[in-house]
């Protein structure tokens, strides 16, 4: 066991990048349920997690020791400038704050342990498996980043034990605005990347392990999930198959497959956990791949200008982008799933959707439906009851225009987002007036199915066009590159 | 049969190392199934499937992907699919004549874009023969120089009637004729059609001996889907660049500025080591029935002795030569002594419309062009 903790950690601590993620996640399930009998489980992946846990320590300290050298050497020779520096600030306190989180971490168990005696291990329920499990994945190449992910943890669920106990709903609204706010904070520095982090050192997950929390966080203003323990809070919060790319899972949802009878193991979720990243590899690994190699439109402009190949460019990314993230989410499925949880889908067919409404439906669901539900509904339902049903339209306006910036803003935070999320903001804004003034249409439409197919399939066509012309803004950097881009796209030379 | 489809019955389902071992023997017993039905089938020779000349233009020129420049091509080798993506295999026009061109990367473009080539710059002569047929070019040379390449290639496409050929045109430089200690990679992608070739004209060098080696690895080395999975895969990569190739006519983007190679060049590295290469293409032309002529390519250095040997060796085999080793000035050469500028492409494409006059009964070539390179009829 020593040995193969020690191959996995090592491969992630490589930077095999997502590939290593997902091969470790599979091999790791694999490992803990075929090989590892199962009454001895819990043991064998608590000395797994240790065993992880030390190498990337030792990784750590490795990379510290590095550093300290350099510095050492760069302050002996007096040579020490910006351009010359070999280190990074980042570096240096995430690794810091990692490595303080593990002594907190190893003071608290040797306390807990002294008071209480030796745990039984084996009584213990489910949720430590899943959270030893996530520690050994997490320990390899998300190591460096999550020490300081663990802190905002640390504190969010401090945050949320307090609103628990809090005697009064305005102490619970100010702990719950200064911790939320702190999230955000937290959120938009790593967008904005002040730090300039090297490769390795990068914020994987905390996009999705915000807005887990943030779930959690938001609803236990309203007393939800009072009966959630930390710990399940903690598993759900860092459940790895949905940490690099979703699905944005829900606490009610989640406990559910943690509180069941589904927990006890089968052979038949490893098929079909297995069955479903074998199919969302095919997606990324081969579609998605192939399409990016040389046809998708990159981060920046080809050097051929032709209407044509623009056209190709445009097609592929919009066939790539969707393989890419379906591929990666059925991975994150699959995996999810050989651990007998049901992560909620994602993508139901977006490209093959009549409307922009029904395609945010049908693509990153739960991201949509996250918005919807914490975004949109709260600022329309907010602006009409102050604002009153006269102006209808125009707080759909501007709810449509601020959930779609939002998750524009949340891919990065650039000019370039901000048009995407317009662009889709305005389709949803004017798809909704066009539905409202045409409902005698779409009831002549229902009387005659022939007709109503053909209006359906010029939507999927329209809706799909508009879509991927979205996706200029969406994948080149800058704002001059998308609009050469466009004018590339109707054949007029920039 | 049914017990075996039936590979995952329900009341095995519960986990055990019996039934793990029957579930992996039954893959490995389907994967060698497999690999032998397409060792029997070869799905890739079957109708030679490509979206080339129907759903995308047909490549003019052969394929080839260098590492390190960026390519809408891959390094799709065998014979058989070069040619099914090829122009050439578009079927042939009622009133088209149809000129092929053989020989090497002078003549493939390197450096230049396949639409500025000299096969396609003769094409754009719309030159006519006097039966009325329009002139259409094909450039089926393919980098690097070496005479049983060109050999090859020219026997694939004269033992495949479905080409239709007219007229053959073999570019050569004095490299072609340099003794080759390696086979090349054309050769080695293509044993069976090398060493029938070889066997058939009397051929033999240590480079095809080389290539006979290929022969001797087992079936399941050479032609199952487990050694052909590249091939497979550059199959389907190459019809998806075919998308982006319709639409920009790019296939190889060669840096802006490349350094002039100052390798020794000259007729120091030349002597006639591959004489049987070129008898036996002269042969094989003669026995297709094929008319064959002779172009020897311009170069930026004098090689009198090379234009000497060549005259002589064309002269007694009967085989007209055009000499245009001095027709252009170093100023229309690119990175090499050999490869040639856009501007150097169509003046040799003048001279070699001017030349095939006779041959073609051309009746409407420019009347402005001058005739300068030599002719040996």
């Amino acid at each position: 066991m020593a040995f193969i903790a020690s191959v996995l950690s090592l491969w992630n601590n490589l930077g095999s990048g997502i590939v290593g993620i997902v091969i470790s996640a599979c091999m790791a399930t694999l490992i803990y349920w075929i090989l590892l009998p199962e009454r001895v489980r819990h043991a064998g992946l608590l000395f797994f997690s240790i065993v992880a846990l030390i190498a990337s320590g030792a990784t750590v300290w490795f990379i510290l020791l590095v550093v300290t050298l350099t510095l050492a050497t760069q302050v002996a020779g007096r040579q020490q400038n910006e351009t010359s520096a070999s280190f990074s600030p980042g570096l240096i306190l995430i690794s810091l704050i990692y490595i303080a989180t593990m002594i907190v971490s190893l003071l608290w168990a040797a306390l807990w342990i002294g008071e209480h005696g030796y745990p039984d291990i084996l009584s213990l329920p489910l949720a430590w498996d899943i959270l030893c499990f996530d520690l050994v994945l997490q320990s390899g190449i998300l190591f460096l980043a999550w020490g300081a992910v663990i802190c905002l943890f640390a504190l969010a669920l401090a945050a949320i034990e307090i609103l628990r106990q809090a005697a009064t709903a305005d102490l619970r609204r100010v702990l719950g605005y200064f911790v939320v706010l702190s999230l955000l904070g937290a959120f938009i520095a790593l967008k904005l990347q002040p730090l300039n982090l090297p490769g390795l050192v990068t914020w994987v997950g905390f996009s999705y392990f915000s807005f887990r929390l943030l779930h959690v966080l938001l609803d236990s203003f309203n007393g939800q999930f009072t009966n959630a323990s930390p710990l399940e809070i903690l598993v759900y919060a860092l459940f790895f198959p949905a940490l690099l790319i979703g699905p944005i899972d829900r606490l009610p949802r989640f406990l559910k497959d943690m509180r069941g009878e589904v927990q006890t193991f089968q052979w038949l979720y490893v098929v079909e956990g297995m069955t479903r990243i074998l199919i969302g590899g095919v997606k990324k690994f081969f579609l998605a791949d192939l399409l990016l190699s040389k046809l998708a439109l990159g981060l920046t402009l080809s050097a051929h200008t032709q209407t044509g190949f623009a056209w190709v460019q445009l097609y592929a990314y919009a066939l790539y982008i969707f393989f890419d993230f379906a591929g990666y989410t059925d991975i994150a499925i699959g995996t999810g799933r050989m651990l007998g949880v049901s992560l909620p889908e994602n993508f139901m067919s977006p490209y093959l959707k009549p409307s922009i409404t029904s395609f945010w439906q049908a693509w990153h669901i739960t991201l949509s439906s996250w918005l919807r539900d914490y975004v949109f509904f709260p600022i329309s339902r907010y602006l009409l009851q102050t604002r009153g049903r006269r102006h209808s339209y125009v707080i759909l306006f501007l709810a449509h225009m601020t959930t779609m910036i939002l998750i524009g803003l949340w891919h990065g935070i650039s000019l370039n987002f901000v048009i995407w999320g317009v662009w889709h903001g305005a389709g949803l804004f004017v798809h909704k007036i066009f539905t409202d003034r045409t409902r005698s249409w779409q009831l002549y439409w229902q009387k005659h199915p022939l007709i109503g197919r053909v209006v359906d399939a010029v939507g999927v066509l329209v809706t799909f066009h508009f879509v991927m012309l979205g996706w200029v803004f969406f994948v080149l950097q800058n704002s001059t590159d998308s609009m050469i881009f466009m004018l590339r796209l109707f054949g007029i030379s920039s | 049969m049914k017990s075996f489809l039936n590979w995952w019955p329900e009341d095995e389902l519960a986990y055990s190392w019996r039934f793990i071992v029957r579930v992996a023997k039954r893959v490995l017993y389907l994967f060698i199934i497999f690999n032998f039905l397409y060792y029997l089938f070869q799905p890739l020779e079957i109708g030679r499937p490509t979206l080339y000349n129907g759903a995308i233009p047909g490549r003019v020129r052969m394929e080839w992907s260098p590492g390190g420049l960026e390519s809408f091509g891959v390094n799709e080798l065998r014979l058989s699919r070069l040619l099914a993506d090829h122009a050439i295999s578009r079927s042939k026009a009622e009133n088209e004549y149809r000129v092929l061109f053989i020989g090497s990367s002078e003549i493939w473009g390197y450096f230049n874009k396949p639409q500025d080539t000299m096969p396609i710059a003769l094409d754009r002569l719309s030159l006519f023969t006097s039966d009325g047929r329009m002139v259409r070019s094909y450039n089926l040379s393919y980098v690097y120089p070496n005479a049983i390449k060109d050999m090859l290639i020219l026997n694939y496409v004269l033992s495949h009637g479905t080409y239709n050929t007219d007229l053959i045109v073999w570019v050569v430089n004095p490299k072609i004729f340099m003794p080759n200690l390696d086979p090349h990679w054309l050769e080695m992608a293509n044993p069976e059609l090398t060493v029938s070739m070889a066997r058939q004209y009397g051929l033999s060098s240590q480079a095809l001996d080389q290539v006979a080696a290929e022969l001797e690895v087992p079936w399941w080395r050479r032609h199952s889907f487990l050694s052909e999975r590249d091939d497979i895969a550059y199959w389907l990569l190459n019809q998806f660049y075919g998308l982006a190739w319709s639409t920009t006519g790019a296939d190889l983007q060669f840096p802006d500025v490349m350094p002039r190679d100052q390798a020794t060049e000259g007729e120091d590295g030349w002597n006639n080591q591959q004489p049987g290469a070129f008898e036996a293409l002269v042969t094989m032309a003669g026995d297709h029935d094929m008319p064959l002529v002779l172009v020897s390519s311009p170069m930026a250095w004098e090689a009198p002795e090379y234009n000497r040997w060549l005259a002589e060796r064309a002269d007694s085999l009967g085989v007209p030569l055009l000499d245009c080793s001095e027709l252009l000035s170093s100023d229309y050469f690119t990175d090499t002594h050999l490869h040639l500028t856009t501007e150097g492409h169509n003046l040799f494409a003048e001279q070699v419309a001017l030349w095939l006059r006779p041959w073609l009964s051309i009746s409407n070539a420019e009347t402005n062009m001058v005739a300068i390179c030599p002719s040996h009829d």
